[in-house]
């Protein structure tokens, strides 16, 4: 811009004053032409543009103001710089609303001419930036909005992907269903023939008949193949994993394919430690990776040979393997094996026993989802080996996984719903003590005990093995509820005697409550309630006698005390309440006072004058107008009363505050 | 005495070979083609077992067996359900129905002979045909 000149048009009846600032704006390398009436300056204007337009308020056609609109009418984003007279500010504030850049204001010795041209390189200055800073904030429009565009498309593909990937494995297993049903009467009228239930066949009839039935059952495992495929790349394969023992497992392969093995004089061996290592695993998923592996490996020997199945813990994970004295793997075939639909050279056998080109595949997905690993290792002509790892079992995990199932399937089910921990405090001692075998039996029999508490189908024993815990998830049970099926449960335990290494035993438990929705919402938190409140119940908790002739009375208080972590003891009558308070240590009694027999007056007398329970305090609870405190012989201050009906939050905050009271004097003394 | 066996299977060819399988395995046989022509046989026939289909037109296996368990007269009837519905966990919601096995189609005729003499023979507690 410093090398083209700045034009300006300027509006300007007053010829000297044209010529003035004409002159003052040229000096400073500004090219102007004067323009003397609005009509004239705005015919100027349809054929040429200028850099700034500077108009004076007064003309003696146009309005200054009018001009200044036309002029940004025509052309939009123009500078315009208004000159006005002295007094006249408030037009020129008007016109910096309409859009002119800047006003001056004419000085009467013409002095404002001095800073015509600065006013103007500032306007001009400012309208460079605002242009540049206008173009960025479109250039950024711009990319935001492309960006949004390429978002939307994005979340259209991804969508339109689930959906194709939904589609697909609904067709797959509607497929499946319909290949199924033609094929099981293709089976079945193939076997009617080969049974020669219609009659006698030729040798060579039976044998193409045998081919028949290898390639129908070839076409089921590819169909089978095929869904399982199509539902771990849907990822509706869910895992319902376990503690899996390892060699059981094995064995129970090597059973069901010894059949084939024999028939081709091939050796099944296994490899495992006598205490085989334990896994954390969906026992039918890793059966259909070891069968598929194992079936692979007696396919790809030729002749006899062996098959050796290992198993081996390592310190992260087991690791599985099964090696084959078989035709191997070619090194250019290895790195496709666990590809789909990779069919591999040197099959033998009839074309039944081919594979489906999916087997090693859906192992490998299986294995994955359990968070292992697979690979092989080959030497052409010398067989291969196959490995896979699986995670370890972890107790803690184990019984994680399990709540969070039982949970869920609970929030599914029911609005309200419990968990009750049942735990053994001296579980530890009885595992130094009886072995962990001994101990896991014992609360495999707990289990068992719990079981008839839990009505079938409204509840579920999750066992914490590690701590020697269960956790009962109780549907339908709101806190008084769980926490009433927990009491029973406690007693139903204690009340018996457990067989231990051959010892009868008691079993001490303690029991602990949380309930879904009111006191959490996710397995953790409930879990983290429960668990506080066992914490509590293991401490000394405090005990509460609470004296009402009234059964309904005494167990609304039992109850909602009970849920405060109160241990609380009830007598009917005062003779019962001296009783309780002779075998048991309590810390505090509710005291009705109208009672027959012996009424609260009495009670209270005989608590205090005995010196064995004197200092315990008395909360009394009577009806309004019953107090009388010259007839208890006693001052307001040494005792405690709550008048009926109570708010039970009213209560609660009297037991307290007494409660703490005690606990303060007790320090004192 | 022949057991007697009806089967409910809407695929006919189907239906056909099994007709054929079990009479030359010593059964005699009743067939239907829809769950509601199943109960309809039921009020003329007093069957020793029924095998039966579970997505069927009209009305399928799972209602038939719904309705028949809730009926004095029928719900002592063992059932063997005989599926193409792939789905592994089936196992748990038909013998929720009353279904005393489950096969799952293509099947092995042997199989399902055995399991059907199985049944049989835990039921009535005998009576197995020769064959």
């Amino acid at each position: 811009m410093a090398h083209t000149p700045v034009s300006v048009l300027l509006f300007e009846d007053d010829e000297g004053q044209a010529l003035l600032t004409k002159e003052a704006l040229e000096k400073e390398g500004f090219t102007v032409e004067v323009c003397q009436t609005g009509r004239e300056g705005l015919d100027r204007i349809l054929t040429s543009d200028f850099h700034v337009y500077l108009i004076d308020m007064k003309l003696p056609d146009i309005q200054g103001v009018e001009v200044l609109r036309r002029v940004n009418t025509l052309k939009p984003g123009a500078m315009s710089i208004i000159v006005t007279g002295h007094g006249d500010e408030v037009a020129a504030v008007e016109a910096m609303k309409l859009g002119a850049y800047d006003y001056i204001v004419k000085s009467p010795y013409m002095g404002h001419l001095a800073a015509l041209p600065l006013v103007i390189r500032e306007g001009l200055d400012r309208k460079r930036l605002k242009e540049e800073h206008e173009q960025l904030q479109a250039e950024l429009w711009e990319h935001a909005r492309l960006l949004e565009e390429r978002n939307a498309e994005l979340r259209r593909i991804n969508e339109e992907l689930k959906r194709m990937d939904q589609l697909k494995s609904d067709l797959v297993s509607m497929v499946s269903h319909e290949l199924r049903t033609p094929l099981a009467t293709i089976k079945e009228f193939t076997a009617i023939l080969s049974d020669q239930i219609a009659g006698p066949i030729t040798h060579d009839q039976q044998e193409y008949l045998s081919i028949v039935k290898a390639n129908i059952d070839r076409l089921a495992r590819i169909i089978d193949d095929l869904l399982d495929m199509a539902k771990i790349e849907a990822g509706r394969v869910l895992l319902h994993r376990g503690f899996v023992e390892a060699r059981p497992l094995i064995d129970h392969v090597v059973q069901s394919l010894r059949p084939l093995a024999e028939s081709k004089q091939i050796e099944l061996v296994v490899e495992a430690p006598k205490v085989s290592p334990g896994v954390f695993a969906d026992s039918d998923k890793v059966t259909q990776v070891l069968l598929n592996l194992v079936s692979n490996a007696i396919k790809f020997i030729e002749g006899a040979g062996r098959v050796t199945i290992s198993v081996e813990e390592q310190s992260s994970d087991v690791q599985f393997s099964v090696q084959d004295t078989g035709v191997g793997i070619s090194k250019d075939d290895l790195p496709r094996l666990f590809e789909k639909f990779q069919q591999f050279r040197r099959m033998s056998g009839a074309s039944g026993s081919k594979g489906t080109g999916l087997g090693l595949a859906i192992s490998k997905r299986l294995v994955e989802l359990h968070g292992g690993r697979i690979w092989a290792t080959s030497e052409e002509g010398h067989g291969s080996v196959f490995f896979f790892t699986l995670p370890k079992y972890h107790l803690e995990e184990v019984f994680r996984e399990h709540l969070k199932h039982g949970i869920e399937q609970a929030k599914l089910k029911h609005s309200r719903f419990s968990i009750t921990i049942v735990s053994l405090p001296n579980f530890q001692e009885l595992k130094a003590l009886y072995g962990l075998e001994e101990t896991s039996r014992l609360l495999k029999e707990l289990e068992v005990t719990l079981r008839e508490t839990v009505r079938e189908g409204r509840g579920d024993i999750v066992i914490r093995w590690q701590r020697g815990e269960m956790v009962v998830i109780l549907a339908e049970a709101d806190q008084a509820g769980s926490r009433a099926i927990a009491d029973r449960m406690k007693r139903l335990i204690e009340g018996r005697t457990f067989s231990v290494a051959n010892v009868s035993i008691k079993v001490p438990v303690v029991t602990a409550t949380a309930t879904y929705p009111d006191e959490a919402l996710t397995e953790d938190e409930l879990l983290k309630v429960g668990e506080g409140r066992l914490r509590k119940s293991e401490e000394p908790r405090t005990r509460i006698l609470v004296v009402d002739d009234e059964p309904k009375i005494r167990q609304f208080l039992k109850e909602a005390l009970e849920l405060r972590e109160y241990e609380v003891l009830a007598a009917a009558s005062g003779p019962e309440a001296l009783e309780q308070l002779k075998s048991h240590k309590v810390d505090l009694v509710l005291l009705d006072l109208m009672m027959p027999v012996m009424d609260g007056y009495e009670v209270y007398h005989l608590i205090k004058e005995d010196p064995q329970t004197k200092d315990i305090p008395v909360i009394i609870v009577t009806a309004k107008g019953e107090r009388k405190d010259r007839q208890l012989g006693m001052d307001s201050a040494s005792y405690n009363y709550i008048a009926k009906p109570f708010q039970l939050e009213d209560l609660l905050a009297k037991v307290r505050e007494v409660l703490v009271h005690q606990h303060r004097a007790r320090m004192r003394a | 005495m022949t057991p007697h066996i009806l089967v409910v299977e809407d695929e006919l060819e189907l239906l056909q070979a099994l007709r054929v399988r079990l009479t030359a395995s010593g059964f005699s046989c009743e067939t239907a083609e829809n769950g509601k022509e199943g109960l309809m046989k039921l009020s003329t026939c007093q069957p020793d077992l029924i095998i039966a289909d579970l997505l069927m037109p009209e009305m399928d296996g799972y209602e038939m067996c719904r309705r028949l368990k809730s009926d004095a007269r029928t719900a002592s009837i063992p059932v063997v359900v005989l599926t193409a519905v792939p789905e592994r966990g089936l196992e748990r919601q038909v013998y929720h129905l009353g279904a005393a096995s489950i096969m799952h189609k293509p099947f092995e005729s042997g199989e399902l002979i055995a399991t059907v003499r199985d049944v049989l023979a835990t039921t009535t507690g005998g009576g197995t045909p020769n064959g």
